[in-house]
């Protein structure tokens, strides 16, 4: 296990009477990607802007390397920032962008032209140079961006929803260059982001949020699979929560909340030993696979008597040859190993 | 399958084409109207340059003339010298103070906002009246309080310095206000950006802030530049044997009669008014926001030095207004500044004056009164038939432009130009001529353009699709205009009313050379109280003037806050 290298211990910080962030303890290694992914209004960004040094504390310390930097100035922290509208000076071109902070270091003029002239190369921007960044596009004016907040050659550097402006397409591609940069460059990344699938695909580690607190950390494997609390499982990705006395794999009387992927969830058209019948009442088509709405057909001794809706994801190809209609009775197995357990709902309800 | 015109019910069919008969109807008759009010007496001032006093083609002799007397190139040069110094000054205080207002966190911005608003409540003659009080011969500054205090300044106020003062007072609110919308807005985290990569914080004012507002600063820069180059009210009073273009044409057109030199410097004054309305026009394309939907409002942090030094200038700046003005107060009240200085009503009666009684001032009201009432309605349907009409683009086109080209018009040229074409026997609506009618409508020509943008841009601002939809529910566009459009933009409709009703009462350019014997108008009584000696009088005119603003003014907010809670519950979620 690498040394910690960047540490935030204890942070509480509210405004006025809204609390934005409670106790917030985390240590972050060199060279590791780090996503803060959380709904809006978690406290994420704020989490960001403190460690940038644009908002301060009102409890609790940052360390890098073992310096205390929470009451440096923003300069004086090494970090670069990436902000939600780039902030791009519009009167500057992309190339006086990024001089701009490289300008305020004694540094001679070939040094400087070299500089920015690698660090336009590693976005792949030389040919937009000298132009001004409403001439440019929006994914254009991202990199521009990222070139300046990666000039100064920072410490770490700190990514505010870096690809939210852009279209679908763009981001994907933007994700990818984002990642290699991390890599080429080892610099310690922190980015907060909303998107759930961005957090998976880009992190090394994923720090999900919610009401002012951490609520889990872990790599995305973990994360998707493992989810600590209803929250976090319901945050990322899709799933279907189901009470156990619904499907019946543990035999006690707590009444206790399961939970289970679409994709892990088993359809045919037989009956097999744990399987239980249902019918579909809708399906969805999502291009590789449908998302199957069922209703199984369950006879509950519960108090919410009645169906309970769960949804497959099922590749087209295995719907296709399964025949699946809307209307269609067929059985639905739930696997034990894909099932997820959270406790009662009471105290999951509490934590969430 | 069937078309359109099949599905649809037959007096629906009607319903359309009636409408479009009106729409198409009114828009000519705007087009029309402009062209009378607008058009047509420029282009006969224009042609007017071009002829002898006989009324014969000289070609450009009333130019050369010009240029080649100089006394006249002395005035263009005192001109063009006090309106750049003027111009200069006056951004730079309007800059400061509105900076200020919007980026710092000092105390009373309200009154400071409400103070920088009031020179816009008296006439420019008002300025000079309250500077000869406080730096002419017998002037409070002048006589050290009339020698109660140890030192006294003397300055040579009538002249350069008398006008350039005046005139900085005239356009440092136009220039604030401009300024005040600049600095209004601006994307947080630009700073942050700038901070994050090591600027200064006068480095980040410099390339974030300046940057940000260059045009607003272009824009103010022409706009006091015009004001204060084509204003005839400061110089006339404080401006002694200092001669600019605005004084001349008055000598030329009232003293001496000569018209067609009147119309040849009329159109020399006309020069940087067009420069500055091609410059705004350009601006304006230019000037695209910086804002986005991921953009932070701009923060406002603490600084305790930056906000007591700009505090103790924003109480410099209110002082001086308001010190001018109480000036102008006490000289109305008291009975022979300095040697008798005891209270009297006696200058609010004004049948011993030049000013001949108070009618000027019930003149005014009504003139104002008739301006704002025409004139709000004429604009305000003006804009929506340019706005909102579908179609017709040639049309529209014209009546957009000359719907601006007031703008470019100063108030002395509007004024020659209505004399020239409404004087004509041969103009039909020579009938106009000598009623308080020609008054109102040169009011309406000159303020148009400004009531004209409020209006467009609150129509801007309203879906486009209103429209339709009404079309599709088969509500003709009338009804639509004045249940839905009129009462939405309730608000801007009561400003323009207001903006009409405050100028008409401050203006004196336009009306000078058209107003009856019998009509004479508040603001003129003022100017020839003035030239007479009769400057308590003039005094107590100019406090009515800004009194009755005032008063407006305040009518206008009371209804708003109404209105505002009213019409805008919509926006209220």
């Amino acid at each position: 296990m690498p040394s910690t290298y960047l540490s935030i211990s204890n942070i509480h910080k509210s405004f006025g009477a809204f609390s934005a962030l409670e106790n917030i303890n985390l240590d972050i290694h060199k060279n590791e990607f780090v996503c803060l992914l959380g709904p809006s209004g978690c406290g994420k960004t704020t989490l960001l802007r403190i460690l940038a040094g644009l908002e301060s504390p009102n409890q609790g310390s940052i360390t890098v390397e073992g310096r205390d930097i929470t009451s440096l100035p923003p300069f004086k922290r090494k970090a670069g920032m990436m902000f939600q509208s780039y902030a791009l000076f519009p009167n500057l071109t992309a190339k006086q962008n990024i001089a701009y902070g490289l300008k305020e270091q004694k540094m001679s003029k070939s040094d400087l032209k070299d500089k920015i002239n690698e660090v336009l190369s590693m976005v792949d921007l030389q040919h937009v140079a000298d132009k001004y960044p409403a001439e440019i596009s929006g994914g254009q004016q991202q990199r521009v961006a990222l070139a300046r907040a990666i000039a100064l050659s920072p410490d770490f550097l700190l990514l505010d929803e870096p690809l939210s402006a852009l279209d679908a397409k763009v981001r994907e591609r933007l994700r990818k260059g984002i990642r290699r940069l991390h890599e080429d460059l080892g610099m310690t990344t922190i980015m907060v982001t909303h998107d759930q699938e961005e957090a998976l695909t880009m992190a090394d580690t994923i720090v999900v949020m919610n009401h002012a607190n951490i609520i889990q950390v872990g790599s995305p494997e973990e994360i998707y699979e493992q989810p600590k609390s209803r929250f976090v499982a319901d945050f990322i990705g899709a799933v279907n929560f189901v009470e156990n006395d619904h499907v019946n794999h543990y035999n006690d009387d707590r009444t206790t909340e399961l939970a289970i992927r679409p994709e892990h969830v088993i359809v045919s058209v037989s009956p097999t030993r744990e399987s239980k019948a249902a019918w579909i009442s809708e399906m969805e088509f999502r291009g590789a696979f449908y998302r199957v709405s069922l209703t199984l057909d369950i006879e509950t001794n519960s108090v919410q008597r009645g169906h309970v809706q769960i949804v497959a994801d099922i590749p087209v190809a295995a719907a296709k040859k399964q025949q699946l209609k809307r209307g269609m009775k067929i059985y639905v197995e739930l696997p034990h190993q894909h099932l997820m357990n959270f406790g009662s709902p009471q105290v999951e309800r509490v934590l969430a | 399958m069937r078309t359109m015109s099949e599905v649809l019910p037959r007096s629906w069919k009607e319903g359309r084409g009636k409408e479009a008969w009106i729409q198409r109807l009114s828009l000519l008759l705007l087009i029309v109207a402009l062209f009378i009010a607008i058009l047509a007496p420029l282009l006969t001032l224009f042609s007017k340059a071009f002829v002898n006093a006989k009324g014969q083609y000289i070609g450009l002799a009333n130019f050369t003339t010009y240029f080649e007397t100089g006394a006249f190139v002395q005035s263009l040069q005192n001109t063009s010298f006090v309106s750049f110094t003027t111009a200069c000054i006056s951004v730079l205080l309007a800059l400061v103070f509105a900076f200020a207002l919007t980026r710092t966190g000092i105390r009373g911005k309200r009154i400071f906002k409400s103070i920088a608003m009031l020179p816009l409540f008296a006439p420019t003659m008002m300025h000079g009246i309250g500077l000869t009080y406080l730096f002419g011969h017998q002037g409070l500054i002048t006589t050290g309080f009339f020698g109660h205090l140890p030192f006294s300044w003397n300055v040579e106020l009538y002249g350069p310095f008398g006008i350039i003062v005046s005139e900085v007072i005239y356009t440092f609110p136009q220039a604030y206000l401009i300024l005040l919308v600049s600095l209004a807005f601006a994307d947080q985290q630009l700073y942050e950006a700038a901070e994050m990569l090591g600027a200064s914080r006068i480095k980040s004012f410099l390339t974030v802030t300046i940057p940000n507002i260059k045009y607003g600063l272009i824009s103010s820069f022409f706009v006091c530049f015009t004001l204060s180059f084509t204003d005839f009210g400061a110089p006339k009073v404080v401006g002694g044997q200092y001669n600019v273009l605005a004084t001349d044409i008055y000598k030329q057109v009232i003293g001496q009669q000569n018209m067609s030199m009147g119309a040849a410097v009329g159109i020399i004054l006309t020069i940087p008014a067009i420069l500055a309305f091609i410059v705004d026009r350009i601006v304006e394309r230019k000037q695209k926001s910086t804002m986005n939907a991921k953009s932070m409002p701009y923060r406002i942090r603490p600084h305790k030095m930056r906000d007591a030094l700009l505090f103790i200038f924003c109480c410099l700046v209110s002082a001086a207004i308001t010190l001018l003005i109480l000036t102008v107060f006490a000289a109305a009240f008291i009975k022979t500044w300095p040697y008798q200085m005891s209270f009297t009503w006696a200058h609010f009666n004004f049948s011993q004056t030049a000013g001949e009684g108070l009618q000027p001032f019930w003149t005014s009201i009504q003139v104002a009164a008739w301006t704002a009432c025409v004139g709000t309605v004429a604009t305000f349907i003006g804009a929506y038939l340019l706005e909102k009409i579908n179609g017709y683009k040639l049309l529209r086109q014209i009546g957009y432009f000359l719907s601006i080209l007031p703008l470019a018009l100063p108030g002395l040229a509007l004024g020659l130009a209505y004399i020239f074409f409404f004087n004509q026997p041969s103009n039909p609506l020579h009938g106009l001529y000598g009623t308080i009618w020609i008054l109102v409508l040169v009011n309406l020509a000159h303020f148009y353009s400004v009531a004209f943008i409020t209006a467009t841009s609150a129509l801007k601002k309203l879906d486009a699709e209103i429209e339709m939809a009404s079309l599709s529910l088969g509500v003709p566009f009338y009804k639509t205009f004045y249940r839905i459009t009129v009462p939405i933009c309730l608000p801007a409709i009561l400003e323009m009313g207001m903006y009409y009703f405050i100028n008409s009462m401050v203006t004196v350019s336009a009306v000078m050379f058209l107003y009856a014997a019998d009509l004479k108008l508040a603001p003129i009584s003022i100017v020839n109280m003035e030239d007479a000696g009769d400057i308590a009088p003039a005094a107590a005119m100019s406090l009515l003037i800004v009194l009755t603003n005032m008063a407006v003014r305040m009518i206008y907010e009371l209804a708003t806050r109404q209105i505002r809670k009213k019409s805008s519950a919509w926006q209220n979620r």
